[in-house]
């Protein structure tokens, strides 16, 4: 579960950045009290156009970023209070996430594996597993800097799941990918669901939260335009199709502004 | 913790370990470079030696004079051959254009003069840029001078004593030990400076700004790990580079010149005997610290530059930083006090000076290391208060 309260991000901007913008003060505020709730078993969309704040909400989720102001709970744990013990509960993952190229997989995922504080044994276990479902053994002990996209991703996958987390939180994740890699990934989201976690996964593409959302919230210049289950959205449709609609709200709310 | 930090650190060191550009300067640089200078300087400079030992000496000769015994004199002598001129100006450009190596011009009444025991001239023409200098043409004529205060000392029935009333016996109080370490042992404490500073920043570089421009850095913040397990884990592996690298440096001199020929034997002795258990115990107790201040200088920049090639400008001018202390410390003459010794980096310099002639002040070495281990932790510090910064990571 992940509940997101009252979030709020300010950044604060230096002179060349200031003179950049095109703005006069010392801060810029991206967030502006920010609530949704991701439950177990479902998978949440975060839906906006670029520089909506889709980045940041997540990115304080996985606690690379500080909120300002709010709370963020992640299976219960406040990343104010123990962000580490939040991490351990969590998988992240993008779609330009690095990877350590001069690693093989094999010593990838066994880093990632103890810095998440498993034994050898579950990590091997673990691992195996894993290896096996994305078919990896074959490049394995290869250098990752000499794999393809493709290969690459699925180290990625692996590297998010070793742990095998509770709450996996998926930025923008088929960005730059091919067509099969970025299937791949729209299939472990899948699977992340059927095994009961709890998903949130950012995106501007409406094919993909129509496939594949249970819940969804609209972000747009740092706020919340909707939050409600992808069923209701439906629902209370006053466009023809989803991307319509998503345009109407969007620009509906630039409106009001 | 240590646990974390530990992992980190054994996968950064193996990171780092297959990076050919740290390897290159982390490892082979220090190891070859002395060995490589040493052997090619002593081959270039016996080379020169062995060539001027068997070349003759084309002395150009201009004589206004009637007397030939000079002439005779230099005809004697071997490997030199005159060439015979009518213009002292012709051996300028003989000279210039290296058909000559020297010119002598003898004016007229030259030996009248000497006869009546009266002082006069001869010029000598050769070209300061050359190697040898006037060394050889020296000699020959300081030979020929002695045989005429001989002659004349016979004559007036003198002994040498007359025109050398005394002579000078000198004792030397320090010990080859002492005027090695506090005339040359400067440049080794340089040495290993300067190698302790660049074997870390390229792995400083590639573990922080490499990590943020291969988009890494926000892998390993989502993992159960603190940034302060992080941020040791990878400085250790930046003081450990810099620390191997200072260390190989320092081997690389002493294999160097064993295998060069050409110096003293009591300075091949003593720079052999320098090697022992306290030296290397006393350094590492400096170099320890001394290494975390520099990966405690690196790391700020290195997390603060986006690319690596930024990281590369801010960084390269920090060496100059490094390097003015360390040259100070070389300065003859400035001593190893309680102030010197507070000094950062040219307090090292001084104190190897001191270690190397033996005459180490214990209490102003322990200054030294304390307040190395000062410096050491507020780097530290200040580096874990920089990288707790998001608009420093994630600039």
């Amino acid at each position: 579960m992940i509940e997101v309260s009252n979030l709020n991000k300010e950044f604060s901007l230096n002179k060349k950045q200031r003179q950049e913008l095109g703005i006069k003060d010392k801060s810029v505020k991206v967030l502006h009290d920010v609530s949704f709730t991701c439950r177990p078993g479902r998978i949440y969309s975060l839906l906006g156009p670029n520089g909506a704040g889709k980045t940041t909400t997540l990115r304080i989720i996985a606690t690379i970023l500080r909120a300002t102001s709010g709370t963020v709970k992640v299976s219960g744990i406040d990343l104010n209070e123990n962000p580490s013990a939040a991490r351990a509960k969590m998988g992240f993952l993008t779609g330009t996430t690095g990877l350590y190229e001069r690693l093989t997989p094999e010593e990838m995922i066994n880093y990632f594996g103890n810095l998440n504080n498993m034994d050898k044994k579950l990590i091997e276990d673990r691992k195996e597993r894993l290896f096996t479902l994305l078919g990896m053994h074959d490049f394995a002990n290869k250098r990752i800097g000499k794999l393809s996209t493709g290969m690459r991703q699925k180290v990625n996958i692996t590297r998010t799941m070793i742990h095998d987390p509770e709450v996996v939180v998926f930025d923008e994740p088929t960005t730059g990918l091919d067509v099969i890699t970025a299937k791949n990934i729209i299939e472990l989201i899948r699977d992340c669901k059927d095994q009961g976690k709890t998903v949130i996964f950012s995106s501007h593409i409406m094919s993909e939260v129509d496939l594949l959302c249970d819940d969804l919230g609209i972000i747009h210049n740092g706020k919340i335009l909707f939050n409600d289950s992808m069923e209701n959205f439906r629902s209370q449709m006053q466009t023809d199709n989803l991307t319509e609609e998503f345009i109407h709200i969007v620009s509906q709310s630039e409106v009001n502004v | 913790m240590l646990k974390n930090i530990f992992t980190i650190f054994r996968k950064e060191t193996l990171d780092t370990l297959r990076d050919k550009r740290t390897i290159i300067v982390m490892v082979l640089v220090p190891v070859l470079v002395f060995p490589v200078i040493f052997i090619a300087t002593s081959r270039l400079q016996m080379s020169v030696m062995e060539r001027e030992q068997v070349r003759s000496l084309k002395i150009g000769f201009v004589s206004e004079d009637y007397d030939t015994r000079l002439e005779d004199f230099l005809k004697n002598q071997e490997r030199v051959e005159l060439v015979y001129m009518e213009d002292a100006g012709e051996l300028e450009s003989l000279i210039r254009s290296d058909s000559l190596q020297y010119g002598l011009f003898v004016p007229a009444g030259f030996a009248t003069a000497l006869d009546n025991n009266e002082e006069t001239l001869i010029r000598i023409y050769f070209s300061g840029t050359r190697l040898t200098g006037k060394d050889r043409i020296d000699r020959i004529l300081t030979q020929y001078e002695n045989n005429i205060v001989n002659e004349r000392l016979q004559e007036k029935e003198l002994t040498q004593s007359f025109i050398k009333p005394f002579r000078t016996e000198s004792v030397n109080i320090a010990t080859d030990q002492e005027m090695i370490g506090k005339l040359a042992g400067g440049f080794l404490p340089y040495l290993f400076i300067i190698f302790c500073f660049t074997g870390a920043m390229y792995p400083a570089i590639d573990l922080f700004t490499g990590e943020k421009e291969r988009r890494t850095m926000e892998t390993l913040l989502t993992a159960p790990v603190s940034r302060i397990e992080i941020l040791v884990g990878k400085m250790a592996v930046i003081a450990l580079t810099g620390l191997i690298s200072a260390m190989l440096a320092i081997f690389g001199l002493f294999i160097g010149l064993q295998i060069s020929a050409g110096l003293p034997d009591f300075i091949m002795s003593v720079v052999m005997g320098i090697l022992t258990f306290s030296f290397v115990m006393y350094l590492l107790l400096m170099l320890v610290p001394l290494t975390i201040f520099f990966a405690g200088l690196l790391v700020p920049l290195t997390i603060y530059a986006k690319t690596f090639k930024e990281a590369q400008s801010i960084v390269t001018p920090l060496t100059f930083l490094v390097i003015i202390p360390a040259a100070i410390g070389m300065i003859p003459g400035l001593e190893y006090n309680a102030v010197t010794a507070l000094i950062p980096i040219v307090n090292i310099t001084l104190a190897t000076k001191e270690i190397i002639a033996g005459t180490i002040h214990l209490p102003h070495y322990l200054i030294t290391v304390v307040s190395l281990i000062g410096l050491a932790t507020l780097s530290v510090l200040f580096c874990a208060n920089w990288f707790g910064k998001e608009s420093n990571i994630l600039r």
